[in-house]
């Protein structure tokens, strides 16, 4: 893209400056960008804030409940904010090569225009008085923990929270920690993850349930090795802190449901079956089920395992066998398709391992002890379909 | 292809008496007629007229309720004949079709093929069909319409406007009494008129629609032929025998109405996610309001949401004369369980009841504010009453009356061995306890109506004769009770019919038998009902006897048996005898 900068933009004396890769600039961008919503409802929030202090670029986004920042070094000689607009940069940003690029902003004028070796963009910069303020961490408590463990237990979780706009405490991932381990839960009423580590924890016990939007966003930017994230939460805020970042964000407040008390603890009809191949079967079974509801039924019998499923308004049905190992009465069960292929592929274990006790109580989706990694305790579960009489 | 009065055609096939006479198929007094033979329209009654204008206009006819059941049943034997011999069919309503030919002329000439299908619908089901042949579905149907009744038509390729030129524009589909009114106003009474003004002033007139119906008039319409469309909702509604401001009451009605459909879309393993509430006030205004919800099929949920949506609708103090529910966006599928809502007691709690409605009935188990307001005790298509309004007792302090037929001793006596072969083959114990009789009428009533019931019942059997009842074969209600079949017997019907009308008793104290049979068994669960009804619907039996009374018998309480406490015999000696068909 060629763009011929306007004769007439010339720099003025008041102009303030800055220079920076333009990569480096994107690469940060990017991990802030998912927080800007499409259409807000303050205008400010369109823009990225930028505050430039001793040679230290902040970005910030922000959409009032999440805002997240990250720190980059850049070349200036004064302390400058100011807000840019996200769209526009972002989509400059994405057609340039490396290179550096100088950002003049005329306080006056409430323009900054960008320089690069191509030409001149010349952009609305608002004052950085209208973007809302950013919530400073006060009367906090703080915790650290891995960073690995952080990212598992959100990936782990997230996909199984819920939507209904009548249970927000469910929209959100619950997070507990005590002396002896880190737990996070997450449920849509239909199913549920327990996702527990013991190599991790806090010396004060402590929960509260952060909303899906940032953990998103973290899962984004977390990264994969052992150092540490550090988390300071007070009643209403939470903030995360590691390498360049800083999120903050709005906890979503109420008393989470009693988990445990819904985990059915007496169990006797155990499936082992390899993984993979259920998987595939129930997502191929699926196929032939209802297409709002999803619904397959497992069949146990002795050592084998029939996945059916039908569609009576379009004469589609569709079964598969699978040998399996089980222990306990022979049985029938119903599921959402869609649940269970989510949670089967959420397991990364070769064997997968489903304790049941009666058609209509929950099915609880394990990985075998045996492959398990030691530290780590996952437990699945998810609710069945109402078979008729 | 348009069944001609299929309904009245149906229940002629039924009751050859009716064949040749003025005929009416609808509800009661505040009813509408849902069908009306070509002998009754010379009076000028038409569908959808009220009942008592229908019966001002022509007092002569004879209304029949109408079994639903059967006419489903006949439509489909339609359906199965259209199905095997054409590529694409579209059942557009329960007696019309439209059949597309298009490519098979090569093979056998469209026009003969179609005049061979009907005959064989004539020939194989019995009941007159008409046949209009054209290039599009407007055409089509104008034509049957035309041809009727029980006769064919082709319209030609490029004949389409010619043909509908001469004719009234009543006669275009979409043209009701109200627009029809309002063209009569433009001063336009035949198609021929529609078809010259430009198009542009019907659209003025008529908006979107005035368009439609112009192609139409100008035999223009590429709509599709598309093949019979799954059922996405269901419903219900009660007009009132008395309008009537008692919210707490049409709550609890709203509530039965509920309970009702959410059994039936469960039975279906349906599940729903639109509920619509409607009523409708005594000045006719009818309002509806609806509401999107989480798939579901939880009775306490859907309450919850009926109750809700009718508090936020019923704003006015007025009197209400109906209200209805209605169930839509269906979807197959079952109950998903909630982690945290449904607590095992609750799923329990439905299967258990489920399963109790299945064996005995939609009514066996209701909640008790339901429960007070049975809705629809009969079925109101068929006339026959539901099987399980008879577990009702309401008041504690009511006898229960039987008023019935007794078959003399020997076909007593065999109708015991087939109970008792029953019992025998599929372990069903009832089957061998009851004695064979034929149920008239089930009444609950205070001691103090006794004397009342017993007049009435005398009055209604004075100067009767006996009558002469033939059994044949069997048959059964749902899948519940399987019965030895009755002939229809028109005096019988009249006396339980005039029974009834004497009595005016709500419809939760009595139940009266439209449908005379007698039980071989009842309360049969699905797989004892699908291994017995294949033995009886081959088996044969027949029989016949001179009934010469009634018998009522009374008891106190559920637990009791029933005594007989008084006869009615039947002494009048008349063609009554002869009079059996």
């Amino acid at each position: 893209m060629e763009i011929t900068a306007p004769p007439s933009i010339k720099p003025s004396t008041k102009s303030m400056k800055f220079i920076v890769s333009s990569s480096v600039l994107l690469k940060h961008l990017q991990m802030i960008h998912g927080v800007v919503m499409p259409n807000n409802p303050l205008p400010a929030l369109d823009n990225f804030l930028f505050e430039i202090e001793n040679g230290q670029l902040t970005a910030s986004a922000s959409d009032l409940e999440t805002t997240i920042s990250t720190r980059l070094p850049v070349e200036s000689k004064q302390d400058i904010t100011v807000c840019v607009n996200a769209r526009i940069l972002m989509d400059t940003l994405k057609t340039f090569p490396e290179f550096p690029l100088t950002f003049n902003i005329d306080e006056k004028k409430n323009t900054c225009e960008i320089s690069s070796e191509y030409g001149k963009y010349r952009i609305n910069a608002t004052a950085a008085e209208e973007y809302p303020r950013i919530p400073e961490a006060d009367g906090v408590s703080s915790v650290q923990i891995p960073s690995s463990v952080m990212l598992h237990a959100i990936d782990k979780t997230l996909f199984a929270t819920g939507n209904d706009e009548m249970r927000p405490v469910m929209s959100g991932v619950f997070c507990q920690l005590t002396k002896k381990d880190l737990t996070f839960v997450a449920t849509d009423a239909h199913r549920l993850v327990r996702y527990k580590r013991t190599d991790a924890g806090s010396a004060k016990e402590i929960s509260f349930i952060v909303p899906k939007k940032p953990l998103t966003l973290l899962k984004n930017v977390l990264p994969d090795d052992d150092s540490a994230v550090k988390i300071d939460y007070n009643d209403s805020n939470a903030f995360f802190s590691f390498d360049n970042i800083s999120l903050i964000c709005r906890l979503i407040d109420g008393k989470y449901p009693n988990y445990e008390q819904v985990i059915p603890t007496d169990n006797p009809n155990m499936l082992t079956v390899d993984r993979g191949a259920f998987l595939s079967s129930v997502k191929r079974i699926s196929i032939f089920a209802n297409k709002t509801t999803y619904q397959v039924r497992l069949k146990i019998t002795g050592n084998e395992l029939i996945v059916s499923a039908e569609d009576p308004d379009f004469s589609n049905e569709a079964n598969e066998r699978l040998s399996c190992q089980y222990k306990g009465e022979d049985m029938e069960i119903a599921f959402n398709a869609r649940l269970l292929s989510e949670m089967l592929d959420n397991i990364e274990t070769d064997q997968v391992e489903l304790h049941m006790s009666a058609p209509n109580r929950a099915g609880l989706i394990l990985p075998p002890k045996s492959e398990a990694d030691k530290s780590e305790d996952v437990l699945m579960l998810v609710m069945p379909v109402m078979m008729h009489g | 292809m348009d069944m001609d009065c299929f309904f009245i055609s149906v229940s002629r096939l039924l009751n050859s008496k009716l064949v040749g006479k003025p005929v009416i198929v609808g509800g009661g007094e505040r009813g509408v007629v849902a069908a009306c033979s070509y002998e009754t329209r010379k009076f000028g009654v038409h569908s959808a007229m009220p009942m008592k204008q229908a019966l001002r206009l022509c007092p002569d006819a004879i209304v029949i309720r109408g079994d639903y059941d059967e006419y489903s049943k006949r439509s489909d034997e339609v359906a199965q004949i259209i199905h095997e011999a054409v590529p694409l069919y579209e059942r557009s309503s329960i007696d019309e079709f439209y059949i597309d030919l298009s490519g098979m002329e090569k093979f056998f000439g469209c026009y003969k093929y179609a005049t061979e299908l009907r005959e064989k619908i004539i020939h194989e089901t019995g009941l007159p069909i008409s046949l209009g042949m054209s290039a599009n579905k407007t055409v089509s149907k104008v034509a049957t319409d035309e041809a009727k009744p029980n006769n064919q038509m082709k319209i030609d390729f490029g004949e389409e406007k010619n043909f509908l030129a001469p004719l009234s524009v009543r006669k275009i589909p979409m043209i009701g009494e109200k627009t029809y009114q309002l063209l009569r106003s433009m001063g336009i009474e035949w198609v021929k008129t529609l078809q010259e003004m430009p198009v542009e002033l019907m659209e003025n007139v008529l908006g979107e629609n005035g368009i439609i119906i112009w192609r139409k008039a100008n035999g223009i319409d590429n709509s599709p032929v598309e093949p019979y469309r799954e059922q996405k909702s269901i419903s219900t509604e009660e007009t009132f025998d008395r309008d009537t401001i008692d919210v707490a009451m049409l709550k609890n009605i709203l509530i039965a109405m509920t309970e009702k459909l959410c059994f039936r879309i469960r039975s279906e393993h349906k599940l729903t996610s639109c509920i619509t509430v409607k009523i409708r006030y005594s000045n006719f205004d009818t309002h509806t309001m609806q509401c999107r919800i989480p798939y579901t099929s939880h009775d306490h949920v859907l309450i919850g949401h009926v109750k809700e949506l009718f508090e936020k609708l019923y704003n006015r103090r007025l009197l209400i004369r109906l209200v209805g529910v209605k169930f839509s966006h269906l979807v197959g599928g079952l109950q998903q369980i909630d982690l945290f809502d449904d607590r095992e007691e609750i799923i329990n709690l439905y299967q258990a009841m489920d399963r109790m409605r299945r064996v005995y009935g939609a009514h066996a188990v209701e909640r008790a504010v339901a429960g007070n307001y049975s809705l629809r005790s009969f079925n109101p298509f068929s006339g026959i009453a539901n099987e399980q309004n008879q577990i009702r007792p309401k008041d504690e302090s009511a006898n229960e009356y039987l008023l019935l037929l007794s078959p003399p001793s020997t076909v007593k006596k065999e109708i015991a061995e087939i109970k008792k072969e029953f019992h025998e083959k599929y372990q069903h114990h009832s089957a061998a306890q009851s004695v064979p009789h034929i149920t008239l009428a089930h009444l609950w009533l205070n001691a103090d109506g006794e004397e009342n019931l017993i007049r009435s019942i005398e009055e209604v059997n004075r100067h009767q004769a006996p009558i002469k009842l033939s059994l044949k074969n069997f048959g059964c209600f749902g899948t519940h009770t399987i019965y030895v079949d009755i002939m229809h017997n028109s005096i019988l019907t009249r006396l339980v019919k005039s029974l009834k009308e004497k009595l005016q008793l709500h419809r939760s104290q009595s139940f009266f038998s439209f449908k005379p049979h007698i039980t071989i068994a009842r309360g049969l669960t699905e797989e004892k009902f699908k291994s017995a009804i294949t033995d009886f619907q081959k088996r044969e039996y027949s029989a016949s006897f001179i009934a010469c009374g009634m018998t009522l018998l009374k008891r106190s309480s559920p637990q009791d048996n029933y005594l007989t406490i008084k006869e009615f015999e039947w002494t009048e000696v008349s063609e009554a005898v002869n009079g059996w068909q």
